[in-house]
């Protein structure tokens, strides 16, 4: 969100520039002094944001204390043990698991978490994913990331003052252009450097939370529940209507959960169907590729160090990957056909619009990348017969593809919105008897119709038993784009087919009116 | 191999493949960009340059072919500056300076084919007017003044606001120099032909191109012009400014009239003798039909009247063959320059040549004859013979016939055959008659 906030900066301070409120040196001045200010603010500025549009609330360590003595417990002694403050702790009350950090320095930490944790982790589980995050605060990634991001909006800045400020000249060529599109390579380089960069310090907590807990394999499952959604709760009913009353009287004491048994485990651990899931991010052209894009590793290549670690430890390994794949019968014609085909519609409204614009200008390059867009569309969410699937069958499918969609319906539980307790995602997480999933809810009527749906519509059906019907997306994480979701009462429809039609359309009318 | 590691390099390959694409387009724009970047560095050096070049007035050929060959010597910097107007418009002006007007008129035309910018317009009317194509420039120059934006700052090639400003005033107000200039020079012209002009106007349009300093060099090449406003300034007595203009005339472009007006400056300075030879470097030549009938108006007349002053030395020496000779040649060229719109002076100038040159029975259309003795009575009254009467002399040969046949008309015969001087003082008689713009001018003169 202050990388967001920071690039708009970015925009707007060039623009300014370019019309000659300012000179460069007070641009770059600014851009350091505003990524300085935004780094400074960004903990009250997420705090804000956290307590307007999410369903937040947060604790002192006394508080909390009171509220989980034995995280309150575990969390004090990690921070001890590295010299960091307790951090302020963030609880959402939304049952999609998740866990994150932000802040300005070490001592301001904020540690936040939706009470899902303690729905589909154990107490191990979720320790290891606390001192994960407690590691980004030890290794002061936010200022880290401040830091990079800021060198990033630079090079953006010359790039554009490069080649634009001789703009009252526009009909010369300009010299300084090539200083500017050499930083905007630089810029986009960059950019996949501060990828990178952020997927070392995933690794980096990873390494942190298996010292820490000396026990990776948590981590391990955690992630497994959580980045694959690969978590099946208890049937037992009388247990998980004793854990959802004491939860409501705001106790989410792990004792309480152990007193009542496992509450939920990884579901396939025992038919080895987990070592499929992880396959994926092995074997996919499609996930290999896609991680470069990824703030995250793929989940996979995580596990993989995690047992890397836990062999260093002396202790079990939990997936032997390799082993795995050499015991697949992987299609390999199937796999790269299915990809090559698959990344040429993916990547159709590009080549459409290069194409275009070599052969016949502006004009035709807009009516090709409209055509683009409508072919890949109408690729990406075809009218495959649906298939009655559940999440895990899905997850095992290591030829699934983010560029076509495999159409399915699941029966489940919606368990909250898809950014966990955020009022305004339209988006929602859906649970089956195998596995969590988001869900990619669109309306008809655009961001206004979603926006409608999110206000107005989720906190209904949240906790209701639905049939989704939609389009399975893997790449380097996995959702599905609903086009359908059933409750016992209603049917409502989404329309993920609806905008990029018209987007497409539209570009080729525009073509038309200019051409 | 297992299948794992089997599939891992596959992937890395394609991986490779994918990266490389956009690697390899950073490379290629990176070599393209760094092949420009001498090109680019020598660009901003001209930018100087050009502006020095569209500022500086004075510009030898010699200068100019340096610029050029600075401006133009990197394939590359043209290429850049391909569509930079002030690029091309210090282009322009080079190729003007040099000289090479068609050069730069025809490089204007295309450029403003594909941007019709107010800089091509008016170097392509400076081209044009340089060139002496005073129509042209007329015609572009008042496209400049009408067409350009109030404050050149709208245009999208200045850095510097106080240098929009200054160009927009200097480039319209020269562009409005030249307009009036050109039509001066059109009205200068006008005047010269014209037999009624008084002398208040003659004396108004000298004292108009007297104050003109700037851009008068492309008309001191303009021998028409020339000729046309030195007549003008024979008329009001303005010997000062015939000794300003010639010099500078004939350093443009060596015209054999030009020495009529130094011989009346040599003349009016009492130096006869010193004018004599100018008056005789101002005639072609030998023979009459040296005397070029496709002269401009202006031009042939300095001609004739350098031929009746020599014509009138020789007969003042007792020469009265060569004074007879030169005065045929003159009057040959009188009948190519009276004004054939007005029908009496054409008509005389060629009854008198007929008569007198061509030995021809003379027509004379429109002008009366009352005696029905084949003259004119105007060429009768000028002549001294009585327009009433075929004979006048009363020797039975008729006047006209006694001219035709070299007989004095005036005398008896058998002593009237006419000799040299007869003829020469029936020419000096008649001048006026045949040479009807002898009159305005020797008046003055004298």
């Amino acid at each position: 969100m202050g990388m967001l906030g920071t690039m708009v900066f970015a925009i707007l301070a060039t623009s300014a520039f370019f019309f000659g409120a300012i000179d460069i040196p007070t641009l770059l001045f600014m851009t350091i002094a505003v990524n300085l200010l935004s780094w400074i603010f960004a903990l009250f500025i997420n705090d804000l944001i956290y307590r307007l549009l999410y369903k937040i609330k947060f604790y002192k360590q006394e508080e909390f204390r009171s509220l989980n003595p034995e995280l309150s417990e575990y969390i004090s002694v990690i921070c001890q043990a590295n010299k960091v403050k307790f951090p302020k702790i963030g609880i959402i009350d939304d049952d999609n698991p998740t866990a994150f950090t932000y802040g300005s320095l070490p001592s301001n930490a904020r540690l936040v978490f939706s009470k899902g944790i303690f729905t589909y982790l154990n107490q191990d589980e979720v320790e290891a994913v606390i001192a994960h995050e407690v590691g980004h605060i030890v290794h002061y990634d936010f200022l880290v990331m401040t830091i990079a991001n800021t060198l990033v909006q630079i090079l953006y800045e010359l790039y554009f003052i490069c080649t634009k400020t001789k703009s009252k000249n526009s009909r010369d060529k300009n010299p300084l252009a090539f200083i500017g599109i050499v930083s905007y390579i630089f810029y986009i380089i960059a950019t996949y450097v501060l990828l990178l960069l952020s997927r070392k310090r995933e690794y980096y907590a990873d390494e942190f939370s298996a010292q820490t807990t000396q026990r990776p394999n948590s981590l391990s499952s955690a992630l497994i529940k959580i980045a694959y959604g690969m978590v099946t709760l208890n049937s037992d009913t009388k247990s998980r209507k004793l854990l959802e009353s004491t939860r409501a009287m705001g106790i989410m004491d792990p004792h309480v959960a152990k007193g009542i048994g496992v509450v939920s485990q990884v579901s396939g651990q025992d038919s080895g169907q987990i070592g499929k899931v992880l396959a994926y991010d092995f074997v996919s052209p499609w996930a290999t590729i896609l991680e470069f894009g990824s703030t995250h590793p793929l989940t996979g290549k995580r596990i993989q160090r995690l047992d890397e670690m836990a062999e260093n430890f002396g202790q079990e390994k939990s997936y032997d990957i390799r082993a795995t794949i050499n015991n697949m019968n992987i299609d390999k014609k199937k796999l790269y056909s299915g990809f090559y085909l698959g990344a040429f519609m993916y990547y159709l409204p590009i080549f459409g619009l290069l194409t275009g614009f070599f052969f016949g200008g502006i004009s035709a390059a807009l009516t090709f990348c409209g055509l683009g867009v409508i072919v890949k569309t109408l690729y990406k969410f075809n009218n495959d017969p649906v298939q009655n699937m559940t999440l895990l069958e899905l997850m095992t499918d290591i030829y699934a593809s983010p560029a076509k969609g495999r159409k399915v319906v699941l029966e489940g539980k919606i368990i909250g919105r898809g950014e966990a307790g955020a009022y305004l995602s339209e988006d929602l997480m859906f649970q089956d008897s195998t596995g969590l999933i988001y869900l990619d809810y669109t309306s008809k009527f655009g961001s206004l119709g979603n926006l409608f749906f999110a206000l107005k519509k989720v906190f209904k059906i949240i906790n209701q038993d639905v049939q989704a019907e939609g389009w399975f997306f893997r790449g380097n994480y996995q959702m599905i784009s609903v086009s359908k979701i059933k409750t016992v009462s209603e049917t409502i429809k989404s329309h993920p087919r609806l905008w990029s039609l018209l987007g497409g359309l539209a570009l080729i009318v525009l073509s038309g009116a200019i051409g | 191999m297992d299948q794992f590691e089997e599939i891992n390099r596959k992937n890395g390959r394609i991986v490779k493949v994918i990266l490389s694409i956009p690697i390899f387009f950073c490379v290629f724009i990176v070599v393209a960009f760094a092949l420009y970047v001498p090109s680019f560095i020598k660009v901003a050096e001209l930018g100087n340059l050009q502006v020095e070049i569209l500022n500086q007035v004075d510009m030898t050929p010699v200068e100019a072919d340096a610029y050029l060959t600075k401006l133009t010597g990197d394939s590359k910097v043209r290429d850049i500056l391909s569509t930079n107007v002030r690029y091309n418009s210090a282009l322009v002006k080079l190729y003007t300076k040099k000289g090479d007007y068609d050069m730069a008129i025809e490089k204007c035309s295309s450029l403003l084919e594909e941007n019709d910018s107010v800089f091509y317009r008016y170097y392509l009317a400076e081209a044009y007017y340089e060139k002496g194509a005073f129509e042209d420039a007329d015609r572009e120059f008042i496209i400049v003044v009408n067409t350009a934006p109030e404050d050149f700052w709208e245009i999208d090639i200045y850095d510097d606001e106080a240098q929009a400003r200054v160009d927009s005033i200097k480039i319209k107000a020269n562009a409005q120099s030249r307009i009036d200039l050109v039509r001066l020079r059109k009205a200068i012209i006008d005047a010269s032909a014209d037999m009624e002009l008084t002398k208040e106007k003659s004396s108004g349009y000298v004292n108009s191109f007297k104050l003109k300093d700037e851009f008068i060099e492309p008309l001191l090449g303009d021998s028409e012009f020339i000729v046309a406003y030195l007549d003008l300034c024979v008329s009001v007595r303005d010997f000062e400014e015939i000794k300003r203009i010639v010099p500078q005339a004939i350093a443009a472009q060596n015209n054999l009239s030009y020495h009529y007006y130094l011989g009346i400056i040599k003349e009016v300075d009492g130096e006869h003798e010193k004018a004599l030879e100018e008056m005789k470097a101002a005639l072609p030549g030998e023979g009459i039909t040296n005397f070029d009938g496709e002269d401009f108006y202006s031009i042939a007349k300095t001609k004739a009247l350098a031929g009746i002053f020599v014509a009138e030395d020789y007969y003042a020496k007792g020469k009265y063959t060569e004074s007879f000779d030169l005065y045929k040649q003159v009057s040959y060229q009188s009948t190519n320059i009276v004004d054939s719109n007005n029908k009496d002076d054409f008509v005389c100038a060629g009854e008198f040549y007929s008569l007198f040159v061509w030995k021809k029975e003379p027509s004379h259309e429109s002008l009366t004859d009352l005696d029905q003795d084949g003259l004119s009575d105007d060429l009768e009254e000028v002549l001294g013979t009585d327009k009433n009467v075929k004979d006048t002399d009363g020797d039975g040969y008729e006047d006209e016939k006694e001219y035709f046949y070299g007989h004095d008309p005036l005398r008896k015969s058998p002593e009237d055959v006419l000799s040299d001087k007869d003829y020469c003082d029936i020419f000096r008689k008649a001048l006026p008659y045949f040479a009807p713009f002898y009159n305005k001018t020797n008046n003055q003169t004298n």
